[in-house]
């Protein structure tokens, strides 16, 4: 076996060497079987019976931290292999002559070496998948969000501001006179004596999946709370409907008698709104509530590609491979430079990001700027360093190993500043990207949807490592193969 | 016959130290050898690091007929220069596996690289050794491998920086054999510069000798032309002669004398068999003798 593999290595080094420099003939297997095991060890969960959200994460997350040894050694020992066979003081390294198969395999590599942990949740999640009915869900979904107000209710008072709700007008109520506003204190579950309809507080806002649904960020499972109006027909209605699809989800219910669990649960609200919190009952009539509960995010993480499923969603991957482009920018630094011009240039970077904290905290002690205007002033530090560092570059009268230095340490700083622009435009815009926390604050969207935003951003960090790679390749290559100044 | 390198009026300063090398003119041809002498810190390593473009200078040069310039890619000249630094930078894994990479790389095809690889490694004599690992061999065949790397690049430049160093006597006569049959046996123009301090051994396969002090170049041409004075250099050394005082003898014969450690070295305008037949005459035994007159050694105690 090990005979075959030494062939089969010395057949690769003679027909494709580059291939067997980057090490991919050996990493590439050897990754693959590994995310193979874990997507295995995803798949062989047990979901006979719809597990709780909670015992999905302790798997998932058992089988990720279990991943991550694996990783941190597959991730070192590339290095190493890279630094032994790539590097400049290798005769046969790629980086100057192939920059961008270096790079891109480099990505790859450690894309997938990083991915590792992640890949038992697509495991689990195809699994999950296919036992999940994604309509029934979504259908249900809307049914179990207005019904479960009439079966649960926590708190038994809600605040209403005097100034924004009709319904302060009712005699029956409280009005706190307090200097910090006119708040009143009102059940959250109770009929109005004028109309007769229940009014009551819970998750009303964007309690459906609504039109904009694309399976992974639009889905509100559990939406904001609301004041909601409905009549007592309408309540009854939402009772038959959520105990007809509860049971689907381990809802079980105790009692399934609509009018009366109605009735009960007016009195019930009315008895304990004046107790303290922790004294009052639960309004409860599902048999196991934190299973059902815990069930309903089960499908949620599932549908929505959540919580330890986040492997299956591209949107993740789209982030995450960030984290691998930083590690191929390092490594191919590493591979391009003497390791002694890399060891100074990390203490380039050390002292710039001290320099910019200690520039930071003075402003902030002495507060020699107007306020809001920190983030301005630190692009003018940043753009100031780079261009100090690039001066330093083309210094003729520097030693030549500082100027590396500055360049290394230009190379690894020059994402961080692309990101700092791309945060002062961001800064400069309230509302750059449409996203539901900024649903009531912004009139007017700018430039981006959600997604285009993170696309933007992932582009330009794509695009800003690939720029590194050319500038800095010639770089390099002036600094380390032309004649030095000695 | 090519020109394979070229360079005129260069200039090297170090502004720290203050020493300078200056070159009025130098030019390697294919197929020649030229070496490069000096003493210790007079600039023969700075040199070749200038030719081998590690080392920045002021002047005109040209490899492979193009003038270097600031748009020369480097690069790509340097394909074309196998560099052997004194230090050669270690080898990971096994020799063969790197000759293979290298063959590779420089296209030989799979099916083509294990013949080519044989030729080089027994002209190398380095067949029983190719599966060895970098630590296992000895610093002499570190330098013959480094130069089986090299040579698979067929580069049109050879510079060798002390390559004779570290070697024993067998081992640095046959490395420059190796030389001397590798040069007759390309059939592509390759010049060859190496510097060392092994006069003899290099002035025997050397075309062409520059000997450098203080930076400046005191001799730069064949052997040959070392001579042109009538006067010949002897090196000797004598076996002790009982109360006679050797240095006031070799006065009264009329000898320029200089004593370079245990030996004597002698200036006269007698050739060999004259100079000799006079010892003879006189009942000296002699020791060491070499003669000098052909050699740059003479101008070491210049």
């Amino acid at each position: 076996m090990l005979q075959r593999f030494k062939n089969w290595d010395v057949r690769i080094s003679k027909s494709y060497p580059k291939i067997w420099i980057l090490g991919v003939h050996i990493y590439l297997p050897i990754l693959t079987i590994m995310a193979l095991t874990f997507y295995a060890f995803g798949w062989a969960y047990n979901i006979t019976n719809m597990p709780p959200m909670r015992e999905v994460n302790d798997y998932g997350y058992g089988l990720l931290q279990f991943a991550i040894l694996p990783m941190l050694l597959a991730g070192i020992m590339y290095f190493i292999r890279q630094i032994k066979f790539n590097s400049l003081r290798v005769h046969h390294h790629l980086p100057y002559k192939n920059p961008y198969l270096s790079f891109i395999t480099f990505v790859i590599v450690f894309f997938i070496i990083t991915a590792t942990p992640f890949i038992a949740g697509v495991g689990m999640h195809h699994k999950f998948s296919k036992q999940i009915d994604e309509r029934q869900f979504i259908e249900d979904l809307s049914i179990l969000n207005k019904g479960y107000s009439h079966f649960y209710q926590k708190e038994f008072t809600g605040v209403v501001y005097a100034a924004s709700v009709s319904m302060v007008s009712d005699s029956d109520l409280e009005v706190d006179q307090s200097p910090e506003g006119k708040q009143t204190i009102v059940e959250t579950y109770r009929l109005d004596k004028a109309t007769g309809n229940l009014i009551l507080y819970r998750e009303i806002a964007h309690s459906e999946v609504d039109g904009n649904y694309i399976g992974d960020t639009s889905l509100q499972c559990y939406a904001r709370y609301g004041w909601d109006t409905i009549s007592v027909a309408q309540a009854h209605q939402e009772m038959h409907d959520f105990i007809d699809a509860a049971p689907r989800y381990y809802g079980e219910i105790k009692d399934k008698d609509v009018q009366k669990i109605f009735k009960q649960h007016i009195l019930h609200v009315a008895k304990y709104r004046d107790t303290e919190y922790y004294n009052s009952p639960d309004f409860n009539q599902i048999g196991d509530r934190n299973r059902f509960e815990s069930t309903l995010g089960t499908y949620s993480a599932v549908i929505t590609k959540d919580d330890v499923f986040i492997g299956s969603s591209l949107g993740f991957w789209l982030y995450y491979i960030i984290f691998s482009l930083s590690l191929s920018t390092i490594l191919f630094i590493v591979c391009s430079v003497r390791i002694i011009d890399f060891g100074w240039s990390m203490l380039v970077v050390a002292l710039t990001g001290m320099f910019v904290m200690i520039a930071n905290g003075l402003l902030t002690v002495f507060r020699w700027l107007p306020s809001n205007t920190e983030i301005q002033f630190n692009l003018i530090l940043i753009t100031v360093l780079v261009v100090i560092f690039m001066l330093l570059i083309r210094a003729k009268w520097l030693r030549s190993s500082i100027s590396k230095a500055f360049t290394i340490a230009l190379q690894l700083l020059l994402p961080a500043t692309v990101f700092a622009y791309f945060g002062l435009f961001d800064n400069f815009h309230d509302c750059p990207y449409r996203g539901e926390n900024w649903a009531e604050q912004c009139k007017d969207f700018e430039y981006f949807t959600n997604t285009d935003y993170y696309l933007v951003a992932y582009g330009i960090c794509v695009l800003a490592s690939l720029f590194g790679i050319y500038v800095f390749n010639r770089i390099y290559i002036r600094q380390y193969v032309h004649p030095k100044q000695q | 016959m090519t020109e394979i390198f070229k360079v005129e009026n260069l200039k090297k300063k170090f502004n720290r130290s203050g020493f300078q090398l200056s070159v009025d003119q130098l030019s390697l041809l294919a197929g020649s050898i030229t070496g490069v002498v000096g003493e210790n810190g007079n600039g023969k390593t700075t040199l070749l690091d200038i030719i081998a473009g590690e080392t920045k200078a002021n002047g005109q040069f040209h490899y492979f007929g193009i003038e270097a310039n600031s748009h020369t890619n480097w690069l790509e000249l340097k394909n074309n220069i196998g560099f052997i630094p004194q230090r050669i930078p270690r080898w990971y894994g096994t020799l063969e596996q790197n000759l293979v990479i290298k063959a590779a790389l420089e296209g030989i095809s799979a099916d083509n690289i294990d013949g080519e690889l044989d030729k080089l490694l027994d002209f190398l004599g380095l067949q029983e050794y190719r599966k060895l690992n970098w630590t296992e061999i000895s610093t002499g065949y570190r330098l013959r491998f480094e130069l089986a790397r090299i040579l698979i690049g067929n580069p049109r430049l050879l510079v060798l920086d002390e390559p004779l160093a570290n070697l024993d006597i067998n081992t640095q006569q046959k490395f420059l054999s190796d030389l001397k049959k590798l040069l007759a046996k390309k059939d592509y123009p390759l010049a060859v510069i190496l510097s060392s301090q092994q006069l003899h051994e290099i002035e025997s396969v050397a075309d062409q000798m520059l000997f450098i002090k203080k930076g400046e170049v005191l001799y730069n041409g064949n052997l040959a032309n070392i001579s042109l004075d009538e006067e010949h250099v002897y090196e000797l050394q004598l076996n002790d002669r009982d109360g006679h005082d050797t240095e006031t003898y070799f006065d009264s014969m009329g000898y320029k004398v200089c004593i370079v450690g245990p030996y004597y070295q002698i200036t006269t305008k007698q050739s060999v068999s004259i100079f000799l037949k006079t010892l003879s005459d006189n009942d000296m035994e002699i020791k060491y003798f070499r003669n000098l007159s052909n050699s740059t050694k003479r101008f070491f105690n210049n």
